[in-house]
Formats: C-alpha cells, sequence, structure tokens
C-alpha cells in the first residue's frame, strides 16, 4: 500500500482515498463475502467499511499498517451486517455457482455444499478468523491484532472452526444408517 | 473420516472460489458520500502547549483584556441607547448542513438520506441522542440491547399471501399507488392491520397503519423460521408490532417502517419525531 497515499487521505484529500479504495475495494469485498456468504451483505459490508475508513483514517498512527487495520473496520462491519441480516434479512442467498463444476468429480461439489452449510453455522466471529488464515494466509498472531483480542482467543476459534467443518465434510461421508447396517 | 491436512486443504480451496471483484456502484457510492462524511480527528495528535509567560508578558495581556472588555462594555451600552447594533444584536444563525445517514451516524442531529438504489427521493430528519444510523435506510437505538426497536426507510414490491411461505416471490401485487398498497396490506388476513390515521408529512398525504403480527404461530415451522410480510426486512421470528407510515411522494408510495416489538414509550415518541420532522424532496 502506498503510504504517501494513506498520509494524503488521512489529511482530506478525497482523490488519494480515491485511489486506496480502488486498491483495495476488491480484496475487502472478497473477504466480506468470504465471511457473510452473501453477494448483497459483503456489497453493503465493503460501503460500510470504505466510509469507516475514510471517516477514521486520521485516527491512524502509522499508514504503514494500513491494510491490517483497514480489515479491522471490515470484519467490524460484517458483524453489523451480519446482526442484522439474522433479524431483517434472514434469506442468506447461497452463493452463485459461477465457477466451473469440476469434470471429475462430485466429490468436490458435495464438499462444497457441506462446506457451504457447515461454515453458515458458524458465527461471525468464527467465520472471520477462518477467512483471514485460510483466504488471506495471515499468521495467527497477525489475525489476533487485527481482531484485537488475545492470541489465544483466536487459536481457540480456529479449533472449534475447523473441527465444525470437519464435522460437516464427515457428515455426508457417512453412510446412511440403513446402508451402514448392511 | 477426513484428516486435518484433508480438511485445512478443503476449505482453502473453497474459500479461493467466487467472486473478489467489488462493483463499480459500490465504490461510486462511497465517493460520492465522501463529502457528506466528515472525517474524525486523531484524538491522540499533541497538544499544543503554550509558552511559559514571564510576569510582564502576564501583565500585559491582563491589561490588554481590561481595555477589550472596557471597549466591548461601552460599545454595548451605546448599542441599547441609541438603537445601533450592538455586538449582541441577532445576526441569522446558518442552518447546519445535514449529514449523510450511513451506519455510525449517530444523533443528535440532522440527517439526510437517499435510501432507494436508482431513485432521488431525499429524506432529511432529525435524530434524537441515543440513535444512529445502521445503514442508509435503517434507524435504531444504538444500545444493541434495544434490538427490535427500528425506523426503516423501504419500498415494497409485493406481499406475500402467506408470510409463513415466503420462499419465492411475493404473490400479491401492491398496485402502483399509495392507496393500494395501503389497501393490500389492510387486505391481509394473516396478521392483524388497522388504520389508525390519515395525516400529512411534509406535506404529502400519509396512511398510518399497525400491523401485529400473530401470537399463536409457530414461527419455527416459516421459512427460514421468519414471518415475511412483503420481500425484505423487517422479517419476524416472534409476533412483532410494526408501525406503518405509507406516503404518497408525488404519485410514488414509499413506506416508513417502524419495528416497535421492543420498543419503549419513549422510543415510541422519538420514533414518531423523527418521522414528523421528515422533509422530503422528490
Amino acid at each position: 500500500m502506498d503510504t504517501d497515499l494513506v498520509t494524503r487521505a488521512q489529511h482530506g484529500d478525497e482523490e488519494a482515498f480515491a485511489s486506496l479504495a480502488v486498491a483495495a475495494g476488491d480484496r475487502l469485498h472478497a473477504v466480506a463475502h468470504r465471511i457473510l456468504r452473501d453477494i448483497e451483505l459483503a456489497e453493503d459490508a465493503t460501503q460500510q467499511a470504505l466510509l469507516a475508513i475514510w471517516r477514521d483514517l486520521p485516527q491512524l498512527r502509522d499508514p504503514a499498517r494500513f491494510d491490517a487495520w483497514s480489515y479491522r473496520l471490515l470484519v467490524r462491519a460484517c458483524y453489523n451486517e451480519g446482526r442484522r441480516s439474522r433479524r431483517w434479512t434472514p434469506n442468506m442467498r447461497l452463493l452463485p455457482s459461477d465457477e466451473p463444476m469440476q469434470a471429475d468429480g462430485s466429490t468436490l461439489v458435495v464438499d462444497r455444499d457441506q462446506l457451504e452449510r457447515g461454515f453458515r453455522r458458524l458465527s461471525i466471529d468464527h467465520r472471520a478468523v477462518v477467512v483471514l488464515h485460510h483466504y488471506l494466509d495471515m499468521p495467527l498472531d497477525q489475525v489476533a491484532e487485527t481482531l484485537g483480542v488475545p492470541a489465544g482467543t483466536v487459536r481457540s476459534r480456529l479449533h472449534h472452526a475447523m473441527r465444525g467443518l470437519r464435522a460437516a465434510l464427515d457428515a455426508d461421508a457417512r453412510p446412511p444408517a440403513r446402508e451402514a447396517a448392511q | 473420516m477426513s484428516t486435518d491436512r484433508d480438511v485445512t486443504q478443503s476449505v482453502r480451496s473453497w474459500l479461493d472460489e467466487g467472486v473478489t471483484a467489488l462493483p463499480d456502484r459500490v465504490l461510486d457510492a462511497v465517493l460520492d458520500r465522501l463529502p457528506a462524511t466528515p472525517q474524525r480527528r486523531a484524538t491522540w495528535w499533541p497538544v499544543r502547549r503554550l509558552p511559559v509567560m514571564n510576569t510582564t508578558a502576564k501583565l500585559a495581556l491582563a491589561a490588554a483584556v481590561v481595555i477589550l472588555v472596557a471597549f466591548l462594555g461601552f460599545n454595548y451600552l451605546q448599542g441599547s441607547n441609541t438603537g445601533n447594533p450592538g455586538i449582541d444584536d441577532p445576526s441569522p444563525t446558518p442552518t447546519p448542513e445535514p449529514q449523510a445517514l450511513v451506519e455510525g451516524a449517530a444523533g443528535p442531529g440532522t440527517f439526510s438520506t437517499t435510501p432507494f438504489s436508482g431513485e432521488t427521493v431525499r429524506f432529511t430528519f432529525d435524530m434524537p441522542a441515543g440513535w444512529q444510523g445502521g445503514s442508509e435506510w435503517l434507524v435504531g437505538p444504538v444500545s444493541t440491547a434495544d434490538d427490535g426497536s427500528a425506523l426503516l426507510f423501504l419500498q415494497v414490491d409485493g406481499l406475500y399471501s402467506d408470510p409463513c411461505a415466503s420462499a419465492g416471490s411475493p404473490d400479491v401485487s401492491v398496485g402502483s399507488t399509495a392507496d393500494d398498497l395501503a389497501a393490500a396490506l389492510m387486505a391481509q388476513t394473516a396478521y392483524e392491520a388497522t388504520l389508525t390515521e390519515n395525516l400529512a408529512i411534509d406535506g404529502y398525504p400519509t396512511t398510518r397503519l399497525e400491523l401485529v403480527m400473530p401470537s399463536d404461530l409457530d414461527y419455527s415451522g416459516c421459512t427460514d423460521g421468519f414471518f415475511r410480510v412483503w420481500d425484505g426486512p423487517p422479517g419476524s421470528g416472534e409476533p412483532n408490532r410494526w408501525y406503518l407510515w405509507i406516503v404518497d411522494v408525488e404519485g410514488t408510495p414509499v413506506l416508513l417502517v417502524a419495528d416497535v416489538t421492543a420498543a419503549t414509550a419513549q422510543h415510541e415518541a422519538q420514533i414518531d419525531e423523527m418521522v414528523l420532522s421528515l422533509q422530503i424532496e422528490p
């Protein structure tokens, strides 16, 4: 990230912020989409996060930490969207399957469905840890710093989240009771 | 049974799928709002220290203050005696520009919003202390413990004949006018609807309804566990109570919904005040 752009935006330069938003918009949206599993909610969360970034940018002490700081505001926006969606927009849509189907494997498709269901059962707290660590490849101590929680909490959340996802995958792999009895 | 490594690989490849690009319209909406979104200045900036003054400087400053006070007092007295303008003469107070209603925008203050995508209808209203924006179409109490108390700006394309079965698109037409929408809402039998008042908001004809969701329904049997009168928020997971204002804005029906399920009497009064303070620009 261009720290000069960050510094200019901190002083109210809207053009500099526009450049920052263009550069950061896709990665923020990608993360929001993976946490919330809903395109419209992700767009709303990204929009809210970008406005919060603009509003609070003068409070960022170290411009070099812009990326990590922006993820913190994004995750906060995802919490808000997720909380709101539970009450007001309960119809979370499945992600569109615009990815090409794997020619070799119905198993992959089944895994995807199981993971989708398993992931939706997780809280936003747990989803955020999984996405920051496994999608962004953030080390756990950096995830902790980004979310503003102790490293132990992050490890615990990741452990429980992965256990839930594993259970979702294994549930599908398990044969139906009658089949297993034969 | 999957190994930890299998699960991690599956999760990582699954997370790699899906969209990444932020639509231009979202970015444009953000940039459009910048001028109306003030930046919060840092509180950690060092406080500028005043230089230490010597005794002479202190005396000089005290003398200057005495002279200034005497001058202003003389001016004031002269003004009251002769009718000339004095320093206390009223001058027009500049009206503060409304702030943009965005998430986290906190009252008290005057806020404006254009909540409907593709439309230019603009609402300006006074938000009391203790309330904040949830988005450009939602206002709620600051305390999350007050969930179930909110004001929403909505447009409704159709109603569900059975709000408990909302898997598909709404199947009841709401017509094209505010009267049509009010009639369609009143005709539903899945909940209790009462027309409570006909009024005007900022000069626009308005119908106020009260909806009470059934209390004897097992909501867990509804689609997603929600009872949904139309396609959009709010959705009800328990017997809810909503106030509706259907405003006829030059032929276009606009719906204001207050979820008052958990609202205190003070919240209800504040919601009424916000609605009645509305200025609407088509």
